[in-house]
């Protein structure tokens, strides 16, 4: 009977994870769009499902402070994969082409050896926006956008034909909270499931919410987020957070695969959100894109290097911090400059986030640190006390010896041109129309 | 141990009973074994099975599939390295060796259990024998084992059933060898409680909480301080390593009070009609104050008193469970086969001793009378059909197949009859159907979405699977649709007429009757016979519609395989 048990014993030792002895080999990245860091972990949410990425949760390193270097995917995406803030690369939006003098983190392991490819679900991530040099395959929808579980299939058969021996870097983005929610009407669903049994009877108590006139959700339900039933409230957060499912799910399954093929222990994987998205508050319903409040700029961020014990920072980071500290841990050679610092080092100290035409409304631009927060728009600049007032209601007006505002100031001139331009064709506009942008601001 | 009721002969001869048994046995569990299609249960066995031959570990996830029941779980049935945890893994790793002797098949997925259902009938009538030390109990009991409709039904799946039995009867077993102190007693105790454990621990609970407690008011003398000590490091060594690694305080199935006495009377009824009925006992009750008193049927048995422990209190724990299946109350049924065995005993003992040998000889008859009718057991049957659908229940446990079965098995007709007939007859199950179109005509990159029975495709075709109650997100546009007339689960409301709406072509597979369930053991569901086949506006029970699944238009087919293509998707 001792040999059975050894036998158990050592069957179980096999299956435990085993830690890496020198630096990842690998990097996959998952950004993960429109998703609320407590929407994301709430453990309430949708009908007590756990998070499936809650393993993944116990080993990472999560950064509960991290900050959207804007609130729209492109932009948040292009200050991730190259450390810089928007407004250093010419504010990225549909028509312009991220400058070609700033390296991207592809590009960068691309010239150390890497395999790269990227897999995303927006047509907003296309191309042309120059978001994908350094990939050496780089898949993009052809219409608006892919449902994650194409994004995740795709992404799913290159890891699992990586030829060992050869260094690969992986971006991922998936949808996740990203509208129009009406997607996940269509059939074959199970989350459809919930939806009946445990949203419809929450519904009696819910508010209604107004359908907004055009795509923006200041007010209402925007366009492009309409679903067939009325807007209750209760509803449409219940597809919001199956989106969210979603996501979680299949960036647990890339994970899976990882773990399939044994490359899970030489992988670095991280975890981000783009940006969050406003349920409601400050008057914008379903929407991002509008404003720089917490919930449309406070993100998920799990970062897992092999052989780096699990933990949780507090620290106010941003997203610019994940290009220094990747090829950091990577250990490539020499980091290019970036306005990041290494996430393990502190990170930044104040996260900076733009809002711009084409985004947004207006320009507007916030520096938060800790509990402190400013905003600065072209007429005033409002100083928030996150722990006092965490729902931003009360900003007080500050003036120029403010040192977060001063802070601000000098990192966000008001007005930059833009390097590149491309023209947009009227496919793209219409598929860009379908994913909430205001097609209006993109004219020149 | 025990006072016999007639002297054992010397020496070893061979009980030519046992040996019809035995062969009768093998006959009823292999004939036509692998006829029917794994059912989605077995196919998580044999799916994970062959997982092993690749890793060596039962894996969830082959790179595409994941097979899991999520949904449904809300808990974890895989571990974060893709390591099944949700069950022990006896069943995966036999099923894994069969399959690297005999090359992956129904058949092989099937065979070693049935082996040792003919093993189990072998030693119900050792067991018997050693805690009776009476041959005409021992060959009562697996006369009467071999004719149990949930024995072979369930020693026919490729699940841990027969484990299960062989696990409980070998721990009665060796615990009154421990008593008596034989050799080996101890390790055979450890040996098989560990058995059972990894076949289904929460089968092993009842079992050990019934020796223990018999040992406390019964043996507790006999102890031996090593023994008191050895048995459950033994236990310990064989079973914590895994139990820790799976987690099973987070697995395990949770307890259910409110349908306590609604599992209880359905297991009660399983047992009066298929292996102890109550009027036995009733009668016993009855006639003992008369002076019908039996050495075997009293305390001082103490192996007949341990094996009714054990199968009292295990019918009452599992009944606390949240779900309702016989297989439950499956390891149980040999102890209380043994029983039925004894009370027959004692009744004939009776009657000879007060009426003569005449009479006795007719006495016996009531062996014949409940291997192949449930006679003995119809009485009390309507009555405890009425108190379980009395009690109180779960919406899910409303569930009118299951509760109009009751009503339906009331009756004196035996089981065993059908049995003969699926044993030598063919049968087309609904997936079946299925899964040989998809294999004939799907493609490796294609999808099929289907609301039940996921399981099946898993293991059979090799397509991408989604639906069932995996509750993978899945809002694409699949290649291939299986909606099933009676669904369970985690069903996609409407998924046939969304599928016709989104312009999908029904393929009608006539000849497959898309039963509820293709050949589940619970003998108050299974199909003996291949239901007819009826024409869906005009269905009556026990008539179902041919299964239907739809492709996408795009979709060309390869081998139509006779079915209806573009018509008849409508119900």
């Amino acid at each position: 009977m001792r040999v059975g048990a050894v036998v158990l014993l050592a069957v179980a030792a096999s299956c435990g994870r085993g830690e890496a002895e020198g630096p990842p080999v690998n990097l996959l990245l998952v950004t993960l769009d429109s998703v609320r860091p407590e929407r994301f972990e709430a453990p309430e949410r949708f009908n007590e499902l756990p998070l499936a990425l809650a393993h993944f949760r116990e080993e990472a390193t999560r950064f509960t402070g991290c900050i959207a270097a804007a609130p729209a995917t492109l932009p948040a995406a292009a200050s991730i994969l190259t450390g810089r803030y928007p407004v250093e690369l010419g504010r990225p939006a549909p028509g312009r082409v991220l400058p070609g003098d700033v390296p991207t983190l592809a590009e960068v392991l691309l010239e150390a050896g890497f395999d790269t490819a990227a897999f995303v679900a927006p047509c907003s991530l296309g191309a042309d926006s120059g978001i994908a040099r350094g990939f050496s395959h780089y898949d993009a929808p052809d219409g608006a956008r892919r449902e994650d579980y194409e994004v995740a299939d795709a992404a799913r058969e290159w890891l699992r034909e990586r030829p060992r021996g050869t260094p690969w870097f992986a971006w991922v983005h998936l949808n996740a909270g990203h509208g129009p929610y009406r997607a996940l009407e269509t059939p074959f669903n199970p989350l459809h499931f919930f939806y009946k049994y445990n949203v419809l009877p929450a519904q009696g108590g819910a508010r209604e919410i107004p359908f907004a006139k055009g795509n923006a959700g200041r007010g209402g339900v925007p366009s492009y987020q309409r679903m067939s039933s009325p807007a209750y409230f209760a509803a449409y957060r219940s597809y919001y957070d199956a989106r969210v499912r979603v996501g979680d799910w299949f960036a647990n399954e890339l994970r899976h695969v990882l773990r399939f093929t044994g490359q899970y222990d030489t992988t670095a994987i991280v975890v981000v959100g783009t940006h969050g998205e406003s349920l409601g508050e400050h008057g914008v319903e379903f929407d991002h894109g509008e404003d720089l409040f917490r919930e449309v700029l406070e993100v998920p961020l799990l970062v897992r290097i092999p052989g780096r014990e699990a933990s949780e920072i507090g620290d106010t980071v941003s997203q610019v911090d994940l290009f220094p500290t990747l090829l950091g841990a990577l250990r490539v050679g020499d980091i290019p400059p970036s306005s990041g610092r290494d996430l393990f080092d502190g990170g930044s100290d104040v996260a900076l986030s733009e809002l711009y035409p084409p985004i947004g409304p207006d320009f507007v631009f916030a520096a938060t640190s800790g509990s402190e927060k400013v905003i600065r728009s072209r007429d005033a600049t409002s100083r928030f006390d996150l722990e006092a007032d965490p729902r931003e209601e009360r900003g007080h007006p500050v003036g120029e010896e403010d040192e977060l505002a001063r802070h601000l100031r000098e990192h966000s001139p008001l007005l930059t041109p833009s390097t590149v331009t491309t023209p947009i064709s009227q496919g793209d506009r219409a598929r860009l129309r379908e994913l909430g942008y205001v097609v209006a601001r993109f004219e020149p | 141990m025990t006072e016999a009721l007639e002297p054992e002969p010397r020496g070893r001869r061979i009980d030519w009973t046992l040996v019809l048994v035995l062969v009768a046995g093998a006959f009823l569990l292999l004939a036509n074994l692998d006829e029917t299609y794994l059912w989605t249960d077995e196919c998580e066995a044999a799916w994970l099975g062959r997982s092993i031959l690749d890793r060596g570990v039962p894996t969830a996830f082959d790179g595409r599939n994941y097979l899991t029941q999520w949904v449904v779980a809300k808990r974890e049935d895989f571990n974060d390295d893709l390591v099944w945890v949700l069950s022990p893994w006896l069943q995966q790793y036999v099923c894994a060796a069969s399959f690297a002797v005999l090359g992956v098949s129904t058949l092989a997925a099937r065979l070693p259990f049935a082996l040792i259902g003919i093993f189990d009938l072998a030693l119900i009538y050792f067991l018997a024998r050693r805690l009776t030390g009476d041959r005409r109990i021992a060959r009562t009991a697996s006369l009467l084992l071999l004719t149990c409709i949930p024995f072979l039904l369930h020693a026919r799946q490729g699940r841990y059933y027969t484990f299960a039995m062989l696990g409980t009867m070998w721990a009665v077993h060796a615990y009154t060898g421990l008593l008596d102190r034989k050799r080996w007693s101890t390790v055979q105790l450890v040996l098989a409680i560990s058995i059972l454990f990894h076949s289904n621990y929460g089968l092993c609970v009842p079992v050990v909480g019934g020796l223990v407690l018999h040992a406390l008011f019964y043996a507790w003398k006999r102890a031996r301080p090593w023994q008191v000590v050895a048995v459950p490091a033994g236990i310990a060594l064989l079973t914590l390593p895994w139990a820790l690694f799976a987690n099973i305080h987070r697995t395990a199935s949770r307890f259910d009070v409110e349908p306590y006495f609604y599992n209880l009377f359905h297991y009660v009824f399983a047992i009066n009609r298929w292996a102890l009925p109550l009027p036995f006992v009733l009668l016993f009750c009855v006639l003992r104050p008369l002076g019908w008193k039996s050495a075997q049927l009293s305390l001082g048995n103490r192996g007949v008193t341990a094996a009714a422990l054990v199968g009292v209190l295990g019918v009452a724990f599992v009944s606390t469970n949240t779900g309702l299946f016989t297989r439950y109350v499956i390891n149980l049924v040999p102890l209380f086969v043994m029983l039925c065995a004894v009370f027959v005993v004692w009744f004939a003992d009776g009657v000879r001793e007060r009426a003569g040998a005449g009479p006795a000889q007719l006495a016996w008859a009531v062996v014949p009378l409940l291997m192949f009718t449930t006679a003995v057991s119809w009485p009390v049957a309507p009555a405890l059909a009425a108190a379980a659908k009395a009690s109180p229940h779960r919406p899910y446990q409303d569930n009118p197949a299951v509760r109009r079965s009751l009503s339906e098995f009331v009756t004196p007709r035996h089981e065993i009859f059908d049995l003969l007939h699926e044993v030598t007859n063919p049968y087309d199950g609904p997936l079946e159907g299925v899964a040989r179109f998809l294999v004939a005509n799907g493609e490796r990159d294609q999808t099929v979405f289907i609301d039940y029975g996921d399981l099946p495709l898993l293991f059979y075709t090799d397509l991408k699977v989604r639906g069932g109650l995996q509750g993978i997100p899945y809002h694409g546009r699949p290649e291939w649709i299986v909606s099933r007339t009676n669904r369970v689960g985690i069903a996609v409301n409407s998924l046939r007429e969304l599928a016709l709406e989104e312009g999908y072509v029904p393929i009608v597979l006539d000849g497959y009757p898309d039963t509820r369930w293709e050949n589940r053991p619970d003998p108050f569901v299974h199909f003996y016979r291949q239901p007819p086949v009826g024409d869906v506006a005009k269905l009556t029970d026990g008539v179902y519609p041919s299964i239907v699944l739809f492709k996408r238009p795009d979709v060309a087919l390869v081998d139509r395989m006779g079915a209806r293509v573009g018509a008849g998707g409508k119900r």
